[in-house]
């Protein structure tokens, strides 16, 4: 360990020489010391697609890197906050929990620039949502800073690594388009959210007519009508509950729920209306 | 000093969302102030707003007298506390607690100061050493509160920091908020839905609802003198008794009718009424609960302010008693002593104190008796 410690030094030494970053093999190819982590590295090919699946389970394999198990993959957008006070308060939370963390420019495969990418060894989180709205909280509690989380699902081989940052990118790109308020998204709950992101661009308009009609228009800019059937949706299609959080008679509810189908033909009261009007809903706010 | 002037704001989202609409608001130095109004009312929105975690679309935000609408969230001198604790599970309370001033890069010895500070203040020392999973709900969320506290911030801002509190220990955790704004002395901002939180609280409430400020006044007078149908219904619980009534005027006296019942208004309330044109109209007019008695609960009620209905459902809560009736499809609730005699389904007569009554124009909604 020691004799490691001393290579990285003299490895930072060389760089400042080199003005670059260094790698050190040993005679079997694996790594020894370099100037970057390298698992950081690994992650960041990974995600920036530079390595196959194959490739980056060979890369691992030489850094002697072994899955731990159970993992998921985070993709913070720091918004405003410094990535290094991000990563400070992910290693403070996960401690040897977080496997590799590193920042993306992320360029087209998400919406914005910069990136920050936290590996999460899964042990005591079984859930990525519930270490991502941790790390979310914390963040806009200790520097009052708004950040978005993307989370991808669990996986356990680093082959996967691609594919979980497409998926966590993917429920990041959800949270821009779709969402003011939340701040957390995980691919394994989009839903309909990924349903109206997939559908072609072409399709968008014909798509909100056919369901709709000509009503989309009406009911989408009319924000009480908009608010009602949202919390009407969020409550599980129950009336009282509906009502008692909006502040509204019984028959006041009736009468909007009413006016929505009138304007649109849908019933939310029915399951599959109300699925068909979220879905609109979606759709529409992509188109906007 | 931390007064606070939030002057004409407005939210509106990318999408066209109109959040908040034409807020304004001038809070002293030191007040407690409540934002509540029901899901989606803009409350916690105008709440990021003073944060600096929503963007202001219009409109002045002052601190201290100062323009704040492009200072840093971080700069501005304010901590934020909210329903989720958000502890570090691996850090101890001090950590936890310390946590955000080492961010900060604050020197090692003012930290441990400020952190024993904030312990003692929420009398929490004695667990400075436990890790969130070792601490009740309760502790949990003093813990919360110190990370802000450590921060001597100018404003607290909280959002429905009690929400994942079991009843029990909401009322609980309500009186050690209100000792300790009395202890800090600072301004905070708190944002709640429920109703009962923000009269034990506040020293000021601001009714919201649909982004549109409603009232705002002391607990009190929001519960005497609701300015309009939304107030008087949001706050009071259970809530205030609605009727449409027909004003009438008879001998010099006005009466309001309702499903063959005919109540004399009070003659100073139908003074009013007649001066603004109401007589013939139909008007809304209110009535809280604890202003419905059982007749013989109220001396000198005459026979022109009783009505009789069958009683629906009668409940015990200990100190009081609710009974709830129907007449003609319109719910009344009377809170009523505890002695009575009536149960479900007896015929019961109920006198109204009219000198507690409220109208409100039918189609503005607004009060008539201000």
């Amino acid at each position: 360990m020691k004799n490691q410690e001393r290579l990285g030094e003299l490895l930072e030494e060389i760089k400042e020489l080199a003005g670059e970053d260094l790698y050190l093999h040993g005679a079997d190819g694996r790594i020894l010391a370099s100037t970057k982590d390298p698992r950081s590295e690994l992650l960041r090919k990974a995600a920036a697609g530079e390595l196959s699946p194959e490739d980056v389970s060979a890369g691992a394999r030489q850094l002697g890197w072994e899955a731990p198990g159970a993992m998921f993959l985070l993709i913070m957008d720091p918004g405003r906050l410094l990535g290094d006070v991000a990563v400070e308060a992910a290693r403070a939370l996960f401690e040897k929990d977080l496997l590799a963390e590193t920042r993306i420019d992320a360029g087209e495969r998400t919406s914005g620039s910069e990136k920050l990418l936290f590996l999460i060894h899964a042990s005591e989180w079984e859930d990525p949502v519930e270490a991502a709205s941790l790390l979310q909280t914390s963040l806009e509690v200790e520097t009052v800073t708004d950040v978005r989380i993307g989370t991808s699902q669990v996986f356990d081989s680093f082959s996967s690594l691609s594919l979980a940052f497409r998926h966590a990118g993917m429920a990041l790109k959800t949270l821009e388009i779709f969402s003011q308020k939340e701040k957390v998204a995980s691919w394994r709950h989009l839903g309909l959210q990924l349903a109206a992101l997939r559908l072609p661009e072409a399709d968008v308009s014909d798509y909100l007519d056919s369901v709709l009609g000509e009503g989309a228009g009406q009911i989408f800019s009319d924000s009480e009508l908009m608010r009602t059937a949202e919390v009407f949706l969020m409550t599980g299609l129950n009336s009282a509950e509906t009502a008692r959080q909006l502040c509204v008679h019984r028959n006041t509810l009736n009468y909007r729920l009413d006016k929505i189908e009138r304007t649109t033909g849908l019933d939310l009261k029915r399951f599959e209306d109300a699925a068909a009007f979220r879905l609109a809903s979606l759709v529409w706010q992509r188109k906007e | 000093m931390a007064s606070v002037s939030l002057r004409h704001i407005e939210k509106i989202y990318d999408n066209g969302f109109h959040a908040v609409k034409d807020f304004n608001l001038e809070i002293e130095d030191k007040e407690f102030i409540i934002f509540v109004g029901p899901s989606g009312c803009g409350k916690s929105t105008t709440l990021r707003m003073v944060a600096g975690l929503e963007e202001i679309s219009s409109g002045d935000l002052l601190i201290g007298g100062e323009r704040m609408n492009d200072v840093e969230p971080k700069n501005r001198d304010i901590a934020m506390v909210f329903q989720s604790y958000a502890l570090y599970p691996h850090m101890t309370v001090y950590d936890n607690m310390a946590f955000g001033l080492k961010l900060r890069k604050v020197p090692k010895d003012q930290i441990d100061q400020q952190v024993h500070e904030a312990a003692r203040i929420l009398d929490i020392e004695h667990l400075l050493d436990r890790k969130p999973r070792a601490l009740s709900g309760g502790q949990r969320q003093r813990v919360a509160m110190g990370r802000a506290i450590v921060r001597n911030p100018k404003i607290f801002l909280m959002d429905e920091p009690l929400s994942n509190l079991d009843a029990k220990l909401r009322v609980q955790m309500r009186i050690e908020i209100s000792k300790l704004h009395q202890r800090l002395g600072t301004t905070i901002i708190y944002v709640t839905h429920d109703q009962t939180e923000a009269m034990t609280l506040g020293t000021r409430i601001v009714v919201m609802k649909d982004g549109v400020v409603q009232q705002v006044d002391t607990p009190q007078n929001l519960y005497k003198n609701p300015t309009n149908l939304f107030v008087a219904g949001f706050i009071g619980s259970p809530q205030m008794n609605f009727v449409d009534v027909v004003l009438k005027e008879e001998g010099g006296k006005v009466y309001a009718e309702f499903s063959g019942n005919k109540i004399r208004v009070e003659d100073a309330e139908a003074a009013v009424l007649k001066k603004k044109g109401y007589i013939g109209k139909t008007v809304v007019m209110g009535i809280r609960p604890e202003d419905v008695y059982e007749s013989s609960e109220l001396p000198g009620a005459s026979k022109d302010q009783q009505l009789t209905a069958t009683v629906r459902v009668y409940e015990l809560l200990g100190a009081e008693v609710f009974l709830y009736f129907d007449i003609d499809n319109v719910n009344f609730t009377a809170r009523v002593n505890p002695d009575t005699e009536t149960r479900n389904g007896s015929t019961a007569t109920f006198a109204l104190d009219m000198k507690k009554a409220h109208f409100f124009d039918k189609e503005t909604e607004t009060t008539i008796l201000d």
